[in-house]
C-alpha cells in the first residue's frame, strides 16, 4: 500500500521528490541535446517524428500546388514561379524534367515520410508504451537510432532536389531501366542516385523503428495485459510493425541493386535496351524484376499507411459511442 | 520585391486566423466552457449535415455538367465490354455511396449529444455483421470475375484471321512493323539496330520472313472489322500503348514483348462523322511515365476499309530494300547516273 502511494507522489510531484537515492541513478544531468534532441524519450520521438512529418507534408503539399498550377493552367505563364526556380520554371512555366521531379518527389516525401514515417512514427512511439503500460520502448537507444535515419533520409531526399540536373524525376515508383539509364533523362542522374540512398537509409529507419514495437509490444506489457486485452490501436500498430519489417527489406534489396545497375554496370534489371541511339551490352535482366520487389512492399504500404488510423479511429468511436469492438 | 509581398501577405493571413481563433477561445472563457461546447456541438452536427446536402447537390450537377463528354462511344468490340464492366462498377458502387454517406452524416445529425439522452450499450449483432461482410464480398467477386474473364480475352489468343502488327515505343515516338505478305514478323535483335543502315528496328536479314516486313514510323494503319494482334515492345525504358478510344492498353517492356488483340469497330471516317469533330483522329498516347518528352508522345490510328488498307499497304517499300537498294528489283533498270545521285543525296 505505502509503496502504491509512493509511486502516486512520484508522478504527481514530478521526478524531484520521492526516493532521492534512485533518482541519483536515474536522473543525471540532461543537456538541451540529450533533452530534445539526441533524445531516447519515447515521447521526445514521438513529437520528433511528428514535426519532421508536418515539415515534409507542407514541403509535399507545395510541390503538389506547383504541378497542379501547370496542369490547370497548361498555356498560362505565371512570372512568379522564374524568380523562385529560375530555368526550371522559364518563361513563368514549370518545364516538362521539373514537373516530372515535382511529381516524383511529392509521392515519395507524402507516402514514405508523411504517411509512414510521420504517422506510424508519431503515434506508434507516442502511444505504445503508454498503452501497454511501459517505461520506454525495449530499445530506446534503437529507437532514437530510427528517428535519425529517417532524419538523415530527409536531408538526402531535400539535397537531392538542389543538385544541377535536378530531382529523380522517375515517378515515385521509380521504376528502372528509366531510373537506371542516365543516358535516358537528366532526372536519371545524381537526383536518382540521392532518391536510392534517401529511400535505403529511410528503410533502415523504419526497420528500427518495427523492431522496436514488436519487441516493446511482446515483451513489456504491464501485469495482467495479455494480448487480447490490449488496446485497439496497439494491434493496428503492432500488425503494421510486421507489415514493414516483412515487406521493407525487400524494397530495401530493390533499390540496391537497382544502384548496382546504375553504378557497377550489373544487369539484373537490364535487357535488350538501345537508348539515345547507344546500344547497352545488358543482356538477361527483367525490368518486371524491379517491379514485383517493389509492389511486394508498394501493396502492404497502403495498410501499413492505413491500420494506425483505423486503430486509432475505432478506439475513440467505440469508447464514445460505448460500443465494444469485440 | 513582388516575392516580398506575396511572402508578406501569407504572413499576415496567418497572424489573421490565429488572432481570431486566440478571440474565440476568449470569448469562450467569457460564457462558460459546458455552454460552449453544447454549442459548438449543435453546430457541428449541423454543418455535417448542411455538408451532405451540398456535396450531393455538387454531384449532381458534376454528372450534368460532364455527362457524355468523358469517354466516348468505344470503337473497338472489346472496349464496349471494357464500358459494361466501368458502368456495372459505378453503379455498384454509388448505390454503395449514397447509402453510406447518408447514414454517416445523417446519424451524426440525429444523435448528436442531447441531456436527453445516454447512448446505450449495444455490444453485437451477428446478423449485422454478416450482412455487411457477405454483400461486399459477393459484389467484388462479380466485379473482380468480370474483369479476370475480360482479361484473358485481350491478352490470350487471337483469332486465326487476326492481322500482326509490331508496336516498339521509344524516346520519344512510336515505330511499328507489318508482317507483309506471308504474314510472319521476322526475327530481330536489339544489337542489330543502326537507322543510319536502314535498320531501326533490329531485324536480321538472314531471316528470310525478315524480307517483306514493311518499317512505319508515328502512323498506324489498321482494317475496320478485322481482329489486329499487336506484338508491343520498347527500346530504351517503358512506354506504355494506350489506345483510349478503343480502351486497350498495354505496358511496353524492353526486353519482354507482350501482346494484346482487338477489333476496331468503326473507320476514321466514321468515327469524324460519329463524333462531329472532322479533326478526329484515333490516339496512340504513352500512358508510363517515360521521361522529358513523355507528355508529347503520341502516335495516329488510322483505322480504314480493305481496300484502302491495301493501297497504303503497296505504297510502302519493305524495309529490306530500304535497307539494301542494291537488291531493289524496281531500281534495276534505272540509269547508273541517277543511282549514284540518289546515293550522293542518302
Amino acid at each position: 500500500m505505502s509503496e502504491v502511494l509512493n509511486q502516486q507522489a512520484a508522478v504527481t510531484d514530478g521526478a524531484h521528490v520521492a526516493h532521492p537515492h534512485e533518482q541519483a541513478h536515474e536522473h543525471h544531468h540532461e543537456t538541451f541535446v540529450s533533452k530534445y534532441i539526441f533524445s531516447m524519450d519515447h515521447k521526445t520521438i514521438g513529437k520528433q517524428f511528428l514535426i519532421t512529418g508536418i515539415v515534409w507534408a507542407i514541403i509535399g503539399g507545395l510541390f503538389s500546388v506547383l504541378f497542379r498550377l501547370q496542369l490547370g493552367y497548361p498555356e498560362e505563364s505565371f512570372p512568379i514561379l522564374e524568380t523562385f526556380f529560375g530555368e526550371w520554371a522559364k518563361g513563368g512555366q514549370i518545364q516538362p524534367e521539373f514537373y516530372y521531379g515535382l511529381v516524383t518527389i511529392h509521392g515519395t516525401v507524402l507516402v514514405f515520410f508523411v504517411l509512414t514515417a510521420g504517422l506510424s512514427g508519431t503515434f506508434a512511439n507516442l502511444l505504445i508504451p503508454l498503452q501497454v503500460g511501459a517505461r520506454d520502448m525495449a530499445s530506446p537507444f534503437m529507437n532514437m537510432l530510427s528517428y535519425w535515419f529517417f532524419f538523415l533520409a530527409g536531408v538526402v531526399m531535400l539535397s537531392s532536389i538542389f543538385v544541377h540536373t535536378g530531382p529523380a524525376s522517375g515517378g515515385w515508383t521509380m521504376y528502372p531501366p528509366l531510373s537506371a539509364l542516365r543516358q535516358a533523362g537528366d532526372g536519371q542522374k545524381l537526383g536518382a542516385d540521392l532518391w536510392l540512398v534517401s529511400m535505403a537509409l529511410f528503410i533502415i529507419s523504419s526497420l528500427l523503428g518495427g523492431l522496436n514495437y514488436i519487441a516493446t509490444i511482446l515483451n513489456m506489457r504491464t501485469k495482467g495485459m495479455s494480448m487480447t486485452r490490449m488496446p485497439l490501436p496497439i494491434w493496428a500498430m503492432f500488425f503494421t510493425a510486421i507489415l514493414g519489417v516483412l515487406s521493407f527489406p525487400v524494397l530495401l534489396s530493390g533499390a540496391i541493386l537497382l544502384l548496382f545497375d546504375r553504378n557497377l554496370g550489373t544487369s539484373f534489371y537490364l535487357s535488350d535496351i538501345v537508348v539515345n541511339g547507344e546500344i547497352l551490352p545488358n543482356e538477361g535482366g527483367s525490368a518486371i524484376l524491379y517491379q514485383h520487389l517493389f509492389w511486394f512492399l508498394g501493396h502492404p504500404e497502403v495498410y501499413i499507411i492505413l491500420l494506425p488510423a483505423m486503430g486509432m479511429v475505432s478506439e475513440i468511436l467505440s469508447v464514445n459511442s460505448r460500443k465494444p469492438i469485440f | 520585391m513582388q516575392v516580398l509581398f506575396i511572402i508578406a501577405i501569407l504572413v499576415l493571413a496567418f497572424v489573421i486566423i490565429f488572432q481570431i481563433s486566440k478571440a474565440s477561445e476568449y470569448v469562450a472563457v467569457l460564457r462558460g466552457w459546458e455552454r460552449t461546447r453544447k454549442q459548438t456541438n449543435r453546430i457541428n452536427a449541423f454543418m455535417l449535415l448542411a455538408f451532405l446536402v451540398l456535396g450531393l447537390i455538387g454531384v449532381y450537377l458534376c454528372n450534368e455538367k460532364f455527362k457524355g463528354r468523358i469517354l466516348g462511344e468505344p470503337a473497338s468490340d472489346h472496349g464496349v465490354l471494357v464500358d459494361r464492366m466501368l458502368y456495372v462498377t459505378i453503379a455498384v458502387t454509388f448505390v454503395v455511396f449514397l447509402i453510406t454517406q447518408i447514414a454517416l452524416f445523417w446519424f451524426s445529425y440525429k444523435y448528436q449529444e442531447s441531456d436527453d439522452r445516454k447512448a446505450f450499450f449495444y455490444p453485437h449483432n451477428n446478423t449485422l455483421e454478416l450482412i455487411w461482410t457477405v454483400i461486399p464480398a459477393i459484389a467484388l467477386t462479380v466485379l473482380v470475375g468480370f474483369g479476370i474473364v475480360y482479361w484473358f480475352r485481350i491478352t490470350g489468343d487471337a483469332p486465326k484471321d487476326a492481322m500482326q502488327v509490331e508496336v516498339v515505343g521509344k524516346q520519344f515516338g512510336w515505330e511499328f512493323r507489318y508482317p507483309g505478305a506471308d504474314g510472319i514478323l521476322g526475327k530481330k535483335y536489339f544489337k542489330n539496330v543502326d537507322p543510319a543502315a536502314g535498320n531501326p528496328a533490329g531485324q536480321i536479314w538472314e531471316d528470310s520472313t525478315n524480307k517483306d516486313d514493311i518499317f512505319v514510323e508515328q502512323e498506324m494503319h489498321l482494317v475496320v472489322g478485322k481482329p489486329v494482334k499487336l506484338v508491343i515492345g520498347a527500346k530504351d525504358v517503358i512506354h506504355d500503348v494506350g489506345l483510349v478510344h478503343f480502351r486497350m492498353k498495354m505496358d511496353a517492356v524492353p526486353g519482354t514483348p507482350t501482346t494484346m488483340w482487338f477489333t476496331p469497330k468503326y473507320t476514321t471516317k466514321e468515327m469524324k462523322e460519329k463524333t462531329g469533330n472532322p479533326d478526329f483522329v484515333y490516339e496512340l498516347s504513352c500512358d508510363q511515365m517515360c521521361g522529358k518528352g513523355h507528355w508529347s508522345m503520341r502516335g495516329v490510328v488510322v483505322v480504314e476499309t480493305q481496300a484502302e488498307f491495301d493501297a497504303w499497304l503497296a505504297s510502302k517499300k519493305p524495309q529490306y530494300l530500304v535497307a539494301n537498294p542494291d537488291k531493289d528489283p524496281s531500281k534495276k533498270n534505272e540509269t547508273p547516273a541517277a543511282t549514284t545521285n540518289a546515293v550522293a543525296i542518302n
